[in-house]
């Protein structure tokens, strides 16, 4: 029942024939962990979902172990908050960034720092690694995206991205796109192949915006109370998803294993589950009554949800979820 | 003891009286005796000789001073066989130890011998130490007092210290039940002191306790206390007080370190502590031995520095640094005149230079004088005032002017003569003066400027309509416009990273200049561009001049976005050119191979007609566009369908290990065909609809509507709008499946109705385009390429896009189920209420279902 392989498309076109089968979603809370690092500034899975990770108010980043529920390693460097971090794809390094206008490239292992960019004249909120980890972007306050060289010694960044017209609040990256979401109330895709900008006007600020896991899609999260998926080529709106409360934070959203489901935390304390097609409400998860809910992780191939509200971070799966053996 | 038998002497002896010393045997007695220093041997127990001496290596060591053994030093062999492994030998400091090392008295004694625990030298802790420290001092203030406690210490521990061992106590603890360690206070202080991002946390002001590494109930014995050690006081002075320690008067307190000091060639001081050699490790280490006593460390003169006030009835020696020109003290050849006065002064004072001479004929009051002139002429109302009366003419070739010459010269009529004022001393310098002037200024900036005396140019007006300082004037060399045309070539040189950038220059400098000036160039880059990447990203224009693109936003994009019409509105795309490396780390190939810009270039139009006109937005670019329709057409010759042809081909090409996730059917995937539902849809949208016609003519939002579609009408061609306008049906629709809120499912009805009305009147597309073109930011050359691709593009998918409109949602357009005729499309849009209706009942179905559903109403009809 637990798809512990990557899911072929076979596996969902049966899925979805299957109508009375319910689909599965993270609702159970298994556990909770307070990272004891001040506010989790963000939690996020690395790449291949073994491992997480949460960005402090304290100046440090700490790895988990999400299944056994284990610290593994504390990261202390930044000189301020730290708003994002993100894995590299041979989990060797970690890019994170914070308020104090720095990009930190680490060493896993060793918690040393590799190199430090620096370069942004304001609080940077959200960093990337691209799927070579070779360039890590940079997305801050001061409306820029730089794209910083791993590779290279040079102190400054490849390119900047300044096209947006306020701060950046989200960043995505694929194999050939760079996907921003900016306050400006836009959602930017660079296709590097195609060698264009590819904006969307959504009205509001927009505090998150993600690709669906077939890249056609985007999802937008704006300070409207409003979610939208939008067609990455035309930009027609295929689904909007309203119900939870976002108007005030940088809330982040984001769609299920099987792209079926969207998800998204809220400023009422709950994580608001929404079918992708109908649009409607189909869970709404309790988790701290009348608490943000700002920062939440997928899992990239099972039915795992990290949702991160104020010092702690709740892991959440599906009912069939068998715990592993050698936990503990 | 025993008194001598004799009674020679009258007193009594004591002990053993000495032997009488034979004269003849004290001969070789004393001979013996008088061995030389050199040849006095020390032995131990076995004869072996005990010391060499300094310098012949020490004490006594292996076989009589050999090495190893009687037989001499026996190397060792390396052994190894596949039997007997040889293992790795490591030594030990016993290998290397005599047998005096290990006797009484040697390093590592192997004989019996009482612990530390039952000596008198037994290690004390901190506490005991610091009471014991006490206690010295009090000692050794009142001497001899408890001394014979100090140096006599109990052997043994007393039965407390050996009950309270019994119990677990440990020395170094403190006594009674272990406790739990209470957590450290919060710092209230701190925290609120600390910027807090995003929400605030009842339990995020200590971030940097250690406490959190303690477990939980972990008990900890309670700290040790001191003693308070009770102390005789055996004096008269008050509580506290304690006299002067008599050991700080027998010891130097401060010993100068005797560290080597020395300054390395770069000037660095550096300094060697410690002692080097001299010291063994098992010798317990020696006072400084190397430490230098230097006079300074003694007093020599006798307290001037201490009292100097005090002189003890001495003629005071007048300044101690001035003692050299007064001889304070009288020495060598004067020693008994004392304290004499000088008689002449010294020449210790620093030279003093006197200032310039003046001139005679300086007059300080000069420029008094030149205002009094002016008043003066001012006063007189003089109309023709020589000017060579204040400065004298350079030139005689030159005619003399008045001062209406000059007016005219200088077309200043605007003030009349008799109010003017002189301003500043230019108002009193000849024209011509005045002129020199100017060209002079110019001259070093002006290279094809020549000095002829005789051009006298008419010098241009300040345009004063243009504020002073621009932002566009903050440019280097904004003075000299040869010279800034030369750096901005350099500067876009640099931006399209050329690797020499001067080298575009033209320029008919000569080499040295050019160098000169590429070295200029080069550091004025590095400011300029910093400047202007850093600062722009923090500063905004005040008032920018609103461009095409901003106007668009406001009153197209805007609105659409409020009212939910995402879509070609909203959508827009712009050129980028990713920076080479940027692709290169992307492993992409780079798009514009041959582009020198990096970044967004121009933007194209607020509307992008290529996106509506080709179904690919993608293909913007000309040979982006190519591949897209390479693409297409490969797909439809491999499998007959034309498959997704909304998507760009960079999509399918991009990530083929994914595979199956990338066609669009797992978006639209899951419970979207649910027959009951269905059917309760189908009940309310009708109400809706009905809802929405009466609303209709209501709507105070009609004329932004027409604007859109205006333009986007325009922007259509012939046999397209009317496709168009059937998408616009389908984001009518599928708007409303996404709707609650009836009032917004009215809008996108009002948007055909007017859409119908704009739709009178078709415009051909050529002209349009070429108006647009016209419009829009971008040269029509540009735009024209892009767009004949495109149009066959139209051509071919022309039929796929009309099955795709009848489709009930947006995203990709199904593949053809048969070919569908243009006539059915335009009867569908001569009758919009009614299939309305119908479509929207469609509304919600799945693309193959809905297939079905198609091929059933085209039956009906």
């Amino acid at each position: 029942m637990f798809p512990h392989n990557k899911p072929s498309s076979k596996e969902e076109s049966t899925d979805k024939n299957d109508t009375t089968k319910k689909t599965l979603l993270p609702e159970q809370l298994v556990y909770t962990i307070d990272c004891k690092q001040g506010a989790v500034r963000a939690v996020r899975y690395n790449f291949d979902g073994n491992y997480c990770l949460t960005c402090g108010n304290d100046k440090t980043i700490k790895l988990w172990n999400p299944k056994k529920q284990m610290l593994i390693k504390k990261y202390t460097g930044h000189g301020y908050d730290v708003l994002d971090v993100a894995g590299s794809n041979d989990n060797s390094q970690l890019a994170s960034c914070g308020s104090d206008k720095t990009v930190i490239y680490w060493d896993v292992g060793s918690g040393q720092i590799i190199r430090r960019f620096r370069g942004h004249a304001g609080r940077i909120n959200c960093v990337e690694f691209n799927e070579e980890s070779t360039v890590i972007l940079s997305g801050s306050v001061d409306s820029s995206v730089r794209a910083w060289d791993c590779r290279s010694r040079k102190s400054s960044p490849i390119q900047i991205l300044d096209e947006a017209k306020d701060s950046i609040s989200s960043l995505q990256v694929t194999d050939h796109e760079i996907l921003t979401s900016s306050i400006d109330g836009k959602v930017r895709r660079y296709d590097l192949r195609v060698g264009t900008m590819f904006s969307d006007f959504i009205g509001s600020a927009v505090t998150s915006a993600k690709f669906s896991k077939d890249g056609q899609c985007i999802l937008s999260s704006a300070h409207d109370n409003t979610l939208r998926l939008l067609d990455v080529t035309t930009g027609e709106m295929l689904g909007e998803y309203t119900g939870h409360k976002n108007s005030k934070y940088m809330i982040e959203c984001g769609l299920n294993y099987k792209d079926d489901h969207v998800l998204s935390g809220s400023e009422d304390g709950l994580i608001y589950i929404w079918d992708l097609v109908e649009g409607t409400i189909t869970k709404r998860v309790a988790v701290r009554p009348n608490k943000v809910i700002h920062s939440l992780t997928l899992h990239p191939e099972e039915n795992l949800m990290i949702a991160a509200c104020e010092d702690k971070i709740y892991f959440f799966t599906d009912e069939n979820y068998e715990p592993p053996d050698d936990i503990g | 003891m025993s008194a001598s038998s004799d009674d020679e002497h009258p007193y009594v002896k004591y002990g053993t009286p000495l032997e009488e010393i034979d004269e003849s045997e004290t001969k070789p007695s004393m001979l013996k005796s008088n061995v030389p220093v050199f040849d006095q041997i020390v032995t131990d127990e076995e004869g072996r000789r005990r010391f060499h001496g300094a310098f012949t290596g020490g004490f006594s060591a292996g076989y009589y001073n050999t090495v190893g053994t009687k037989e001499g030093w026996k190397p060792s062999t390396f052994l190894s066989s596949r039997s007997n492994k040889s293992k790795r030998k490591t030594f030990q400091a016993n290998d290397f130890m005599d047998d005096e090392d290990r006797g009484d008295f040697g390093i590592a004694p192997k004989t019996l011998s009482t612990s530390t625990d039952f000596t008198s030298k037994h290690k004390r802790n901190a506490i005991q130490e610091k009471q014991l420290n006490i206690q010295e001092e009090k000692m050794t203030l009142s001497f001899g007092a408890n001394l014979l406690d100090c140096l006599v210490l109990p052997m043994r521990n007393n039965i407390g210290i050996k009950m309270l061992k019994s119990m677990g106590w440990k020395e170094g603890q403190g006594l009674g039940p272990h406790v739990v360690r209470r957590k450290k206070k919060k710092k209230k202080k701190s925290a609120s002191k600390m910027k807090v991002y995003g929400c605030r946390l009842p339990g995020a002001d200590d971030p940097d306790s250690d406490d959190e590494n303690i477990p939980e109930n972990f008990q900890f014995a309670p700290k040790d206390m001191m003693p308070i050690s009770i102390l005789h006081k055996d004096d008269n002075y008050g509580i506290g007080y304690s006299r002067l320690d008599p050991t700080a008067a027998l010891h130097v307190k401060e010993k100068k370190s005797s560290a080597v000091k020395a300054r390395t060639k770069s000037g660095s001081k550096l300094s060697f502590y410690g002692q080097a050699f001299g010291v063994g490790a098992y010798e317990e280490e020696d006072d400084d031995i190397y430490a230098q006593d230097s006079m300074s460390n003694y007093d020599s003169v006798m307290s001037i520095e201490k009292n100097p006030d005090n002189t003890y009835g001495w003629t005071k020696p007048l300044a101690i640094a001035g003692a050299g020109h007064k001889e304070a003290i009288g020495y060598g050849d004067t020693p008994k005149i004392l304290f004499v006065h000088a008689k002449r002064e010294a020449k210790l004072f620093p030279k003093v230079y006197p200032p310039p001479p003046i001139p005679n004929d300086f007059d300080p009051y000069k420029r008094m004088k030149l205002q009094r002139e002016s008043k003066r002429i001012k006063d007189l109302n003089l109309t023709t005032v020589e000017p060579s009366t204040v400065l004298p003419p350079s030139n005689e070739n030159q005619p003399r002017l008045t001062s209406q010459d000059r007016e005219a010269l200088l077309e200043d009529n605007k003030s009349p003569a008799p109010t003017k004022k002189a301003q500043s001393i230019f108002d009193f310098i000849s024209f011509e003066d005045r002129q020199r002037m100017e060209a002079a200024k110019r001259k070093p900036v002006e290279l094809g400027f020549k000095g002829d005396n005789k051009i006298v140019e008419q010098p241009t007006m300040v345009d004063r309509s243009k504020p002073l300082c621009d932002a566009t004037s903050l440019k280097p060399f904004s003075n000299n416009p040869e010279k800034l045309r030369r750096y901005e070539q350099y500067e876009r040189a640099i931006r399209q990273r050329k690797k020499d950038p001067y080298s575009v220059i033209e320029s008919n400098l000569t080499e040295w200049e050019r160098k000169h000036e590429q070295h200029e160039f080069a550091r004025l880059s590095q400011v300029y561009l910093h400047l202007s990447t850093n600062i722009s990203s923090k500063f905004t224009k005040a008032s920018e001049n609103e461009d095409n693109d901003s106007v668009v936003q406001r009153e197209v994009t805007e609105p659409a976005a409020k009212m939910k019409m995402f879509g070609i509105m909203t959508h827009d795309s712009v050129e980028w050119h990713p920076d080479p490396l940027l692709c290169k780390r992307f492993n992409v190939p780079d798009p514009y191979p041959n582009s020198e810009s990096v970044g967004v270039s121009k933007p194209f139009g607020g509307f992008k007609i290529l996106a509506v006109m080709g179904s690919s937005s993608a293909a913007k670019t000309p040979d982006a566009g190519h591949v897209a329709s390479e693409e297409d057409s490969e797909t439809k010759s491999k499998t007959g369908i034309v498959s997704d042809t909304k998507c760009p081909p960079a999509f399918n090409k991009s990530r083929p290990f994914i595979g199956g996730r990338w066609d669009r059917k797992p978006v639209f995937a899951g419970p979207m065909d649910k027959p009951a539902e269905k059917e309760d849809e189908k009940s309310e949208k009708k109400e809706d609809t009905q809802t929405t016609q009466e609303l209709e003519e209501k709507s105070p939002e009609r004329p932004p509507m027409e604007l859109f579609k205006s333009i986007f009408a325009s922007s259509e061609e012939d046999t397209s709008s009317s496709e168009e306008e059937k998408e616009d049906d389908d984001d009518a629709t599928s708007d409303q499946n996404v709707k609650t809120n009836e009032q917004e499912e009215s809008e996108p009805v009002i948007k055909r109705a007017s859409a119908a009305d704009v739709f009178m009147r078709p415009i051909p597309v050529k002209e349009n385009i070429l108006q647009q073109a016209v419009n829009d930011p971008t040269p029509p050359k540009e735009s024209e390429p892009d767009h004949e691709p495109m149009e066959q593009d139209e051509v071919n998918e022309q039929p796929d896009e009309k099955n795709g409109s009848d489709d009930g949602y947006f995203g990709p357009i199904l593949p053809p189920v048969r070919p569908a005729s243009n006539g059915v499309e335009s009867v569908d849009r001569g009758t919009p209420p009614k299939h309305d209706k119908k479509q929207l009942k469609h509304k919600k179905k799945k693309k193959h279902e809905h297939k079905g559903k198609k091929k059933k109403k085209d039956k009906h009809r």
